[in-house]
Order: structure tokens, then C-alpha cells, then sequence
């Protein structure tokens, strides 16, 4: 990890400026340019509340359900997104990969971060939203850098395994678009965890943006402490995935030019 | 000082691994591998075989051979792109590799947002580009179109702007893989009086071409391969001579 944090150093401007072609690559000869950051959130937030509150009730206790689902929309959106773009990041740039030698985990780095700025651009939308419903914060919001440094950890490990795969298996992008999919109904994030059965419940928490999401919400919304077994438990799934995937990269990295 | 050297590199290419290989087609694999057990082996290609060469500072080489002789290997084991399967090779000094021009440019970008991307991607700090950014938008003679999208550059002009961008960055070896074939006569010539400007600034220059004639004019020593061999490694006239009669026989 030490190894990864040198090199991002080392790297920074290559990072930096491979962030911003993808930014500016994706929102150049577009009318609404940045806005359409906000546009996939805002989207998902009317229909959810929609069918959630108009439709069915979820019980979500005092928290408005519009508040609650976006404060775990908004992680999930990132992770998500992120995971999209970064797995088929070395595919996508197989020219490159082929002409040129740099440390390859800047690709699916620079994925990830461009997805952070569109996290950080749907954040507003979350603002907006709080200010609102008059939500009350706490000074456990402090803590939030801490998840989103947890969330961005375990992108990363899941970003390096499967993209490392995807160059030998392209298979691996096509199966991970649609579990990202399913993979959002097996995390609380349009339900309270506290409707689902108690020994269902555990088998969730497996999932570690369970309990990112749970923590999220905790500061943010409910203004109360984390839930601290949920972080731990996504903690360790971090640091397990972290372990496995860094191996298998840097074992795999040598090949990549020969079989992209 | 030695910039570049090989000793006893060996580099195998799987030919099935060439191709896509399907879950389905890797059991069929395995399944033939028990029943022929070895069968296998002339699936192996070996793009080079038991190459030892060096290369010092300030020496300019061009490199020869027939189509599939193992030239590019050669240039991107240099430029670590791709692993030798055995063998050492040792490298001294910042390269810039000029495999294929432009690599990395975004179509959708600004020339002036490729300079700066580009610049990067071979090793330059964004301040290094800032300080020459002029000479490089002189040098590809392309001061009115900096600022358009790379998409709409003709392909001359997206070829010089790769060009210029490597040959002002701060490398120590330049591998460069048939430039001269692009690019019209005059940014040609213009690049060949570039190239004598690097030379005598003592930078190592590794240049595969198959015009023999521009070879001589810009190389003091040539490599002929052939099916990943060297088979001379000598002055760049007798390396052309030799090249000549081989494949006239």
C-alpha cells in the first residue's frame, strides 16, 4: 500500500491529467455538459420516492424517504459508476498499454477519480436536499471523509482484481454491468436494513457497501454515531480484497501488453 | 556508458495467446493436452532467440530485418512493455518511445490539451512542457489549430504534433518505429535535421526502417535480424550490403 501511495506521488500530474481527459472527454460536445452528473441521481431519486412514498410506504422512521434514499443513492451511484468505467479501463486503453510503459494501476485509478468528481458534483444534490427537509447535522459528520476514504479503498481493490481479469476475460465486464445491477437491491439503499430478517440481515452485512452505506447514512442524515461493527466488518472486507487483488495485479501486470 | 543492454534475452510468444481465447476453447485445449501430450510445442513462436547486444551512450542503431523478424519486440522489450521470457536487459536513462506517433491522444481533447497529456505520458513534469511548449507548437508548425479538438487535425498534422511532442521531451533514448514513412517531404526533412540535432547532443537513437537509404544517412551502426536472431552486427553500410543480398537470394 506504501508501494501505491509512492507511486501515486510519483504520478500525480500523469494521474491528474488522464482524470481530466476523461472528464472533459465525456461532457465535451454535450449541451448539458456537467449537469448530466446530477442527472442520473436525480432521476433515480424521483422515481424511487415516487414509488416509495406515493405507492408504498418504507418505513424510514422521522427521516423523510427522499433524504434517506439519496444518502445512500449517492455512495452507491459512486461505487457503481466507478466500478464500470475502471474495469474496462486497461482494455480501453490498449493502445497505450502497447506503446508505452507506466505503472498500469494508473488506469483504473484514473477511472475511479473521475467518478469521484461526479460524486462530488451529485453531493449538491444532496445539500440541496438537506437544507430542504431541515435536516440537523452533527459533528459525527466529521467522520464522512473517513467512510468515503474506506469507499474509494475498496473501489480500488475490486477495480484492480476484475480489471486485471477483464484483460484476459472480457467476460468479466459483461457479468459485472449486470451483478452492479442486482448488487444494489442486496444493499440497503432504497430500504432500511431494518426491514429485512434479522438473520438476513447478517448475510448483508457480507456485502461491504453494506456497511458503508449504513455509515453514510448514520452521520449524515440520522446525525447519530456510526454503527462501528458495520465499519469494522467493512473494514476488514476492504483490507481482505485490497490483499488478494494487489497480488494478483502485480502478477498479472507483465502480460498485459502481450494479451490485450 | 552503456544506455542499452541485452544479454541472452529470449522472448516466446504463445501463438494461441494471440488470438481471444474463450473459456471453451481453453477446456478444448487442456482436453488435447491430455491426449497429445506434446503436441504443443510448435505453438510456440520465438519472436527472439538468445539475442546479446549493447548499445552506448550517444550511439545511433538501426535495426533490420524482414517483416515478423522480431524488430518491434526488440523496441518494446526495450521500452519495458512487454517481459522478456528469459534473458537480462538493462536500460540507462529516460526513453521516449516512439512506437506508434500520437499514442495517447484523445480525439475529443485540444492539441493543447494532448501536449500537456501526451508530455506527461513520457515522463515530462507539466512545468518542463510549459517551458517548451512554444517550441513544440512551432516545431509542428501548427499555431492556429492548438487550441481546436485532435479529431478534426488531418493525419499529417496529428503525426507532427506526436512527433514533436516526443522529440522535445527530456528522454535519454528515442526508439522510434518507422517514422519516416509518414509525415509529407518537407516536415520529413525537417525531422531528419532533428534528429542530427539529438545526435550530436549525445542521445541514444534506436531506429527501425525499412528504407535502407535513410538508415545510412542517420545510423553509424546497424542489427540485422532475422527470425529472431542477429545475424550482423556491424556498420550500418555492411549491415545494408549483407541485408541486400539476402533477400535478392
Amino acid at each position: 500500500m506504501i508501494r501505491y501511495l509512492a507511486d501515486f506521488i510519483r504520478y500525480r500530474e500523469l494521474i491528474e491529467l488522464l482524470t481530466a481527459r476523461e472528464i472533459k472527454a465525456r461532457y465535451k460536445q454535450s449541451a448539458l455538459g456537467i449537469l448530466w452528473a446530477l442527472f442520473q441521481p436525480a432521476i433515480m431519486l424521483i422515481l424511487f420516492s415516487a414509488i416509495f412514498t406515493k405507492i408504498v410506504r418504507m418505513p424510514t422512521g422521522d427521516t423523510p424517504y427522499p433524504v434517506f434514499l439519496l444518502s445512500g443513492l449517492i455512495p452507491w451511484l459512486f461505487f457503481s459508476n466507478a466500478l464500470n468505467a475502471a474495469i474496462p479501463s486497461l482494455v480501453s486503453n490498449a493502445d497505450l498499454i502497447k506503446k508505452i510503459y507506466f505503472p498500469r494501476v494508473i488506469f483504473p485509478l484514473a477511472s475511479i477519480m473521475a467518478a469521484a468528481f461526479d460524486f462530488l458534483i451529485a453531493c449538491s444534490l444532496l445539500v440541496v436536499l438537506l437544507i430542504y427537509f431541515k435536516i440537523k447535522l452533527t459533528f459525527w459528520l466529521l467522520l464522512l471523509p473517513l467512510f468515503i476514504f474506506l469507499e474509494f479503498m475498496l473501489i480500488v481493490s475490486i477495480a484492480l482484481l476484475l480489471s486485471a481479469l477483464n484483460v484476459f476475460y472480457r467476460d468479466v465486464k459483461n457479468a459485472l454491468a449486470n451483478l452492479i445491477q442486482i448488487a444494489m437491491f442486496a444493499t440497503p439503499v432504497i430500504y432500511p436494513l431494518s426491514v429485512i430478517r434479522p438473520n438476513l440481515q447478517k448475510l448483508l452485512l457480507l456485502n461491504p457497501m453494506t456497511g458503508i452505506v449504513e455509515c453514510f447514512r448514520n452521520v449524515l442524515v440520522m446525525g447519530t454515531a456510526p454503527n462501528w461493527n458495520f465499519f469494522f466488518i467493512s473494514a476488514i472486507l476492504t483490507i481482505a480484497l485490497f490483499t488478494t487483488a494487489h497480488h494478483l495485479f502485480k502478477k498479472l501486470e507483465p502480460n498485459f501488453a502481450d494479451s490485450i | 556508458m552503456t544506455s542499452i543492454q541485452f544479454a541472452n534475452v529470449t522472448k516466446t510468444y504463445h501463438l494461441k495467446r494471440e488470438v481471444y481465447r474463450s473459456l471453451a476453447s481453453q477446456c478444448n485445449e487442456a482436453f488435447l493436452r491430455i491426449l497429445k501430450p506434446h503436441s504443443d510445442t510448435k505453438d510456440y513462436i520465438h519472436a527472439l532467440d538468445n539475442v546479446s547486444f549493447e548499445i552506448t551512450q550517444g550511439e545511433s542503431v538501426g535495426i533490420i530485418g524482414a517483416n515478423g523478424a522480431g524488430k518491434s519486440t526488440l523496441l518494446r522489450l526495450i521500452a519495458n512493455i512487454s517481459k522478456p521470457t528469459s534473458g537480462t536487459i538493462t536500460v540507462h536513462g529516460q526513453i521516449a518511445p516512439l512506437l506508434e506517433v500520437g499514442a495517447g491522444f484523445h480525439p475529443e481533447l485540444t492539441g493543447r490539451e494532448n501536449i500537456f497529456l501526451n508530455g506527461v505520458i513520457l515522463g515530462m513534469s507539466k512545468h518542463d512542457i510549459r517551458k517548451c511548449f512554444d517550441q513544440i507548437v512551432t516545431f509542428a508548425e501548427l499555431d492556429k489549430f492548438i487550441d481546436s479538438p485532435v479529431k478534426l487535425y488531418s493525419s499529417g498534422m496529428y503525426i507532427r504534433l506526436g512527433f514533436s511532442v516526443a522529440v522535445h521531451s527530456n528522454f535519454d533514448i528515442l526508439l522510434a518505429d518507422e517514422i519516416f514513412a509518414v509525415g509529407d517531404y518537407r516536415f520529413r526533412m525537417k525531422c531528419l535535421d532533428k534528429f542530427g540535432l539529438l545526435k550530436k547532443q549525445g542521445k541514444t537513437i534506436v531506429l527501425i526502417s525499412h528504407s535502407l537509404e535513410q538508415l545510412q544517412k542517420h545510423c553509424q551502426r546497424g542489427i540485422l535480424i532475422r527470425r529472431g536472431k542477429i545475424v550482423i552486427d556491424a556498420e550500418i553500410e555492411q549491415v545494408c550490403n549483407q541485408y541486400q543480398n539476402m533477400e535478392q537470394m
